[in-house]
């Protein structure tokens, strides 16, 4: 379990926090996403806004003073599984170790929040998923273009980009499963998937498999719902075209609110397109968390 | 008259359509049914081309300056299609209009052959208008749910029910607003053309006043039915019609009846309109 006995020493009794997993890629600021969420999440929660970065040196030392303030603990990896990649997840799975939290929310990197979601808190499974993934127009979207080795293999429809956990002994088994899924997730598709399984390790197959098997400790909630920002998942209307933004437009208020073709949004976003995070939305996020005396 | 409730009918003539016809037929309808008093908002040229009596209406008010113009294509079934103008700027004002503390607004040709619309009043919800909309002929083509392609919901102003209050008063001049700086609201919401359309200002207004999303209540009992102008009426009954529904597989006879309808083809009104209200008349 690595360091987790020192870490469960470090948080306190009770304690909940959020978890983002972001490591830099050659092209893509990672860390300036897990930043921008950190921010989101400090001037909307108010029932913890506590943020525990996980990441590797190299990410770490990109960052700047102003961007690792935000984060209530940041952990380097021991052990980066993810150095030869260039998608790096494979250290994903590791969050039940690393989390210093007795309840922790993990969230991808690319994703905004815009209101307090004290709901989540509330929340008492072992391990708690979203399956729920929303249109722009906060209609559930129904669409499974972008999933079919879910449907196809009866897997539970696990949204990795926000989940919970406790740090119980089902939780625990839970990640382990999901540990020797990504450790052999060639070996793992191949004998459990059909041939619509992906080519890749993709975290929301492998987190899904896990819930499956742990069927008596991983639930669903509808709690937990997104925005997810891909084009056939956000449209009623069915589209090859990959490019969600030609299609919705997004306004980020002043206060921090955020319209998808004029609806407001009340879920997090995310919202995928690396180059949507733009530096006006993280301007507007520092000026808000200033405004609420969050940050100097 | 008790003005606590009642029900708004507009109707503006064009050359070839009587509204204020339809409308009377309309109010003899909604008075047997819902048991309510009717205000008729038209305009002097209407009451012009208009030859037969306003006594079924209880209250007429005359608003010549608001009526504005469009232009519309209406058919008479397959036999004729014609562009005509067609006034329903008027609409906008039915807060100010109205003189009713709670007030039902209807399209003249919704055809209240029921008593469902009588569940809005005493509700707690200041303002409803449906999304829904169903077809007379179940397999034909059903009507957009968006005003267009990944916009906004789209909400009928066929019918409408509100009542005296701050938030009605709110979504009707969000209603004139939109009206007034249309040529900014169809593009921020990605209207397909210049042409005003009440359903798409009072959709924009329920988006608005409901915190930009789909928060305005339904009305209670009621999902729309509707026929299209290509459907022409065979035979009218007290309690409804016959339609002939146009549709790929022919003509199709469809029975209405015990429900509240709209009903497009204004011809085939206006051709029924004198046995309709016989039978309507003989079987009070």
């Amino acid at each position: 379990m690595g360091n987790y006995q020192e870490l469960k020493r470090m948080g306190t009794a009770n304690s909940a926090g959020f978890v983002i997993v972001a490591q830099n890629s050659s092209d893509i600021n990672y860390a300036e996403q897990a930043y921008a969420l950190a921010l989101s999440i400090s001037n909307t929660q108010t029932y913890t806004k506590k943020v525990t970065l996980i990441t590797d040196g190299a990410t770490k030392n990109s960052m700047s003073v102003k961007q690792k303030g935000i984060f209530d603990r940041i952990i380097v990896l021991d052990v980066d599984k993810a150095a030869e990649s260039s998608w790096k997840i494979e250290n994903r799975y590791r969050v039940f170790e690393l989390s210093p939290y007795d309840r922790t929310a993990v969230m991808d990197a690319d994703m905004l929040v815009f209101r307090d979601h004290r709901e989540w808190w509330d929340i008492t499974h072992p391990v708690a998923y979203c399956e729920t993934a929303l249109r722009y127009d906060g209609t559930v979207a129904t669409s499974d273009f972008y999933r079919k080795t879910f449907t196809s293999n009866g897997l539970p429809n696990f949204y990795s980009a926000l989940f919970m956990f406790d740090k119980s002994t089902q939780a625990e088994q839970f990640f382990n499963d999901v540990k020797y899924i990504c450790e052999n997730w060639q070996t793992v598709y191949t004998e459990i998937l059909d041939k619509t399984r992906p080519s890749q390790l993709s975290m929301d197959v492998a987190y899904a498999i896990a819930a499956k098997i742990n069927s008596d400790s991983a639930f669903s909630d509808t709690r937990l719902a997104i925005v997810h920002a891909k084009t056939n998942t956000l449209r009623h209307i069915e589209s090859i075209n990959d490019n969600w933004e030609e299609y919705i437009s997004t306004h980020f208020t002043d206060d921090c609110s955020l319209y998808l073709n004029n609806y407001l949004t009340y879920v997090p976003f995310h919202y995928h397109k690396k180059t949507w995070l733009s530096k006006d939305i993280i301007g507007q996020l520092e000026h808000y968390a200033k405004h609420l005396h969050i940050i100097r | 008259m008790n003005k606590s409730k009642g029900a708004v009918l507009f109707a503006h003539n064009n050359t070839e359509i009587d509204y204020i016809a339809i409308a009377a037929f309309n109010a003899l309808l909604i008075k047997k049914n819902l048991g309510l008093p009717v205000q008729l908002v038209t305009d002097t040229d209407s009451i012009s081309l208009y030859t037969g009596s306003l006594d079924m209406f209880d209250v007429v008010t005359q608003v010549d300056d608001t009526v504005g113009q469009n232009f519309k294509v209406y058919r008479d079934a397959d036999a004729k299609t014609l562009t005509l103008p067609f006034r329903n700027i008027s609409r906008i004002f039915t807060y100010d209009y109205s003189v009713f503390e709670e007030t039902i607004m209807l399209d003249a040709d919704y055809f209240v052959f029921t008593d469902a619309l009588n569940a809005c009043f005493g509700s707690n919800q200041n303002i409803m208008l449906n999304k829904e909309y169903r077809e007379i002929l179940h397999d034909r083509r059903s009507f957009e749910k968006k005003i267009a392609n990944d916009a906004i919901s789209l909400y009928w102003a066929t019918a409408i029910y509100f009542n005296r209050s701050s938030e009605s008063e709110f979504f009707f001049n969000k209603v004139k607003d939109v009206y007034a700086k249309y040529d900014y609201y169809r593009r921020l919401y990605m209207l397909p053309n210049n042409m005003f359309r009440n359903d798409f200002a009072f959709s924009i207004a329920a988006h608005e006043v409901s915190g930009f999303c789909d928060g305005i209540a339904s009305l209670p009992n009621t999902s729309l039915l509707k026929s299209i102008d290509l459907d022409d009426i065979s035979k009218v009954t007290p309690r409804g019609a016959v339609f002939l529904a146009a549709s790929s597989r022919g003509t199709i006879p469809v029975k209405v009846e015990n429900c509240d309808v709209h009903v497009m083809n204004k011809w085939a009104i206006i051709r029924n309109l004198k046995e309709w209200e016989q039978l309507i008349q003989l079987d009070s």
